[in-house]
């Protein structure tokens, strides 16, 4: 084992980790610790990205680590995707595909070189120890709460899936049922910049924007969630871990029958509550499950 | 270590193949911009091994595999007249400049030493250092901006964007840009098929683009400033570093891009007016949009504070 001082994550981009979906932009931090058993992913809601929504994470884990030794032993994945033209269901299948390529065995090649960088000296060519997950953390912020418990929803009615996800834990920054698709050039600025933060702003400003899209899924959804959590009391991942920010102004919010729903955040709004920073470190232990 | 291999992998390898691929294209503003992208990721080479983040070693052999053509390259023959004429008034010349060195010292005014070192063959680790006190407890910061950096180096629509934005001649601007117009959907649509969609989309994709990776930088910057396990004269000079070495790709200090800059700002933000005006509910949201291009892109136009 390393020693802890020298320990600390390092990155890795994972557009390639689907054989036939490019996930541009995804990218995972990988521990350098070999006992890693944890894996971390992290799902953006539909205005923001794998790096904007998640700001800090990366640079606090190993900053803070003598606080918060827990990241020590955990890979984290950050997902992105387009929403732009996708229905929900089509993007939680694609979750699903990234969780089981991930959790438990993650792909070798992830922490293999598979091609070496050339002009580098073998000895900073080492690959990392291969990890194997014994706990899976699916951490939403917003809308990928949407996406998160839907694909839940599948799971739950898929044998395999459903073994493999029962017990992971759900932690949701905000979760809301937003799915809003703006028109024109306002829709066309927001999509290809998604910056959530004014893409919050914007729905805020405007109630025009206050219009469900896929309405009945989302509906359907938080039906059978509340019906398969009470069937079976023992599939955790039907049941989140909810934290809202007390300024969160956000109207359509999705937390469900048996969700567990913390405290509110003094000072936090729909976009910082996520983001650890300065004396604000809650979304390090909460997305630990903690 | 895994960071230096992504590094080189992401960052460094496909930088010296973009500057390979222009000249075979033979397309002037390509070629302008992957040579300041080449060397944007040897200033990220560079801090990288002075905050400890790139083990040494690795930057060593990075910087002789990679970067020494480069900057050999960027030598002209020597001029033995020249150099004659040069020894009457002073010693030998400091560096023989071409063409590509000089776009390079503009582009980059404020590493000059740099790169004037780095084509003499000297050594560049010890020039130009930020001397922070505790370079060891910039390391996560360092990965995230370097994390930021190789996203937006990697952006084939910004690159696009910046090759016509800051080194197309006017001309060339004039053609590709047209008179800014396309629609709403072909901006969406320039993501995945940017070839079919007119170059005025391409373009605002590019400028959206820049707003949206100055609005991360400028959010790490904020959080950064809170802080307080960082003395604060490391974060301002570390800050101010990344925008130092960023700051190629939205340079004003030419009239004409500046002109550029001005122009698809104010026709994207007409556009957004004329959706306003069809729906008036709209207002708002145009408003906050374009408050948010304009204080976003300040960023560039400030300083870290450092606080006491």
């Amino acid at each position: 084992m390393r020693k802890r001082g020298n320990l600390e994550h390092h990155l890795t981009w994972t557009d390639d980790l689907l054989p036939d979906n490019k996930l541009p932009g995804s990218y995972a931090l990988l521990s350098d610790e070999p006992t890693t058993d944890t894996a971390v992913i992290f799902f953006h809601g539909f205005w923001g990205d794998a790096h904007e929504t998640w700001l800090n994470f990366e640079s606090m884990i190993d900053s803070h680590r003598t606080r918060y030794p827990e990241w020590d032993r955990s890979d984290l994945f950050f997902f992105q995707y387009s929403s732009f033209r996708r229905s929900i269901s089509d993007i939680a299948g694609l979750v699903l595909k990234v969780v089981e390529s991930i959790y438990p065995n993650p792909p070798t090649k992830l922490f293999e070189l598979d091609v070496p960088a050339m002009g580098i000296p073998n000895v900073f060519q080492k690959s990392l120890d291969q990890h194997k997950y014994e706990k899976l953390l699916l951490v939403g912020h917003s809308e990928g709460g949407a996406v998160l418990r839907r694909a839940i929803e599948i799971a739950y009615k898929n044998k395999k899936l459903g073994k493999e996800l029962a017990g992971a834990t759900m932690n949701l920054f905000a979760p809301a049922h937003l799915g809003f698709e703006p028109k024109g050039w306002i829709g066309s600025c927001l999509s290809v910049a998604r910056i959530s933060q004014v893409a919050m702003t914007i729905f805020n400003a405007s109630p025009a924007f206050v219009e469900m899209k896929e309405k009945t899924t989302l509906l359907n959804t938080a039906t059978n969630t509340n019906l398969y959590a009470k069937e079976s009391p023992d599939f955790k991942a039907l049941r989140a871990r909810v934290l809202i920010g007390q300024h969160d102004m956000i109207v359509v919010r999705g937390e469900f029958a048996y969700d567990e729903v913390l405290d509110q955040v003094p000072d936090q709004d729909h976009t910082s509550i996520c983001k650890p920073r300065g004396k604000y470190l809650t979304p390090l232990t909460f997305a630990q499950g903690k | 270590m895994y960071t230096v291999q992504e590094f080189v992998k992401r960052a460094v390898a496909p930088a010296i193949q973009g500057v390979m691929t222009a000249q075979e294209r033979q397309f002037l503003p390509e070629q302008r911009r992957a040579q300041a992208a080449v060397f944007e990721s040897f200033l990220w080479l560079h801090l990288g091994n002075e905050v400890g983040a790139l083990p040494s070693k690795a930057v060593a052999e990075t910087y002789e595999n990679y970067y020494k053509d480069f900057f050999r390259n960027l030598n002209a023959r020597k001029d033995p007249t020249l150099e004659q004429e040069q020894d009457l008034f002073r010693s030998k010349l400091y560096v023989n400049d071409t063409a590509q060195s000089r776009e390079l010292k503009a582009t980059f005014p404020n590493f000059v030493i740099l790169i004037e070192k780095a084509m003499r063959g000297e050594d560049v680790f010890t020039a130009q250092r930020n001397r922070f006190r505790d370079p060891e407890a910039l390391r996560p910061i360092f990965k995230n901006f370097l994390r930021l950096a190789t996203t937006l180096a990697s952006d084939p629509l910004l690159q696009e964007f910046t090759s016509l934005f800051q080194f197309a001649d006017p001309r060339e601007w004039a053609k590709q840009w047209g008179s800014g117009e396309c629609t709403a959907e072909q901006v969406a649509l320039a993501e995945d098929e940017p070839d079919k969609v007119p170059r005025a989309a391409v373009v605002y994709v590019g400028y959206l683009r820049l707003w949206s990776y100055t609005h991360q930088l400028r959010q790490m910057a904020e959080l950064y400033e809170q802080d307080r396990s960082i003395s604060s004269d490391d974060r301002f000079k570390l800050i101010d570093r990344a925008k130092e070495i960023l700051g190629w790709r939205i340079n004003l200090t030419s009239l004409e891009a500046s002109k550029r800059f001005e122009q698809v700002a104010s026709s994207l933000k007409a556009k957004l007016d004329q959706q306003a005006e069809e729906q008036p509910d709209l207002q708002a949201a145009v408003d906050e949009l374009k408050r948010s291009f304009d204080t976003v892109f300040q960023f560039w136009f400030s300083f870290a504070t450092v606080t006491a």
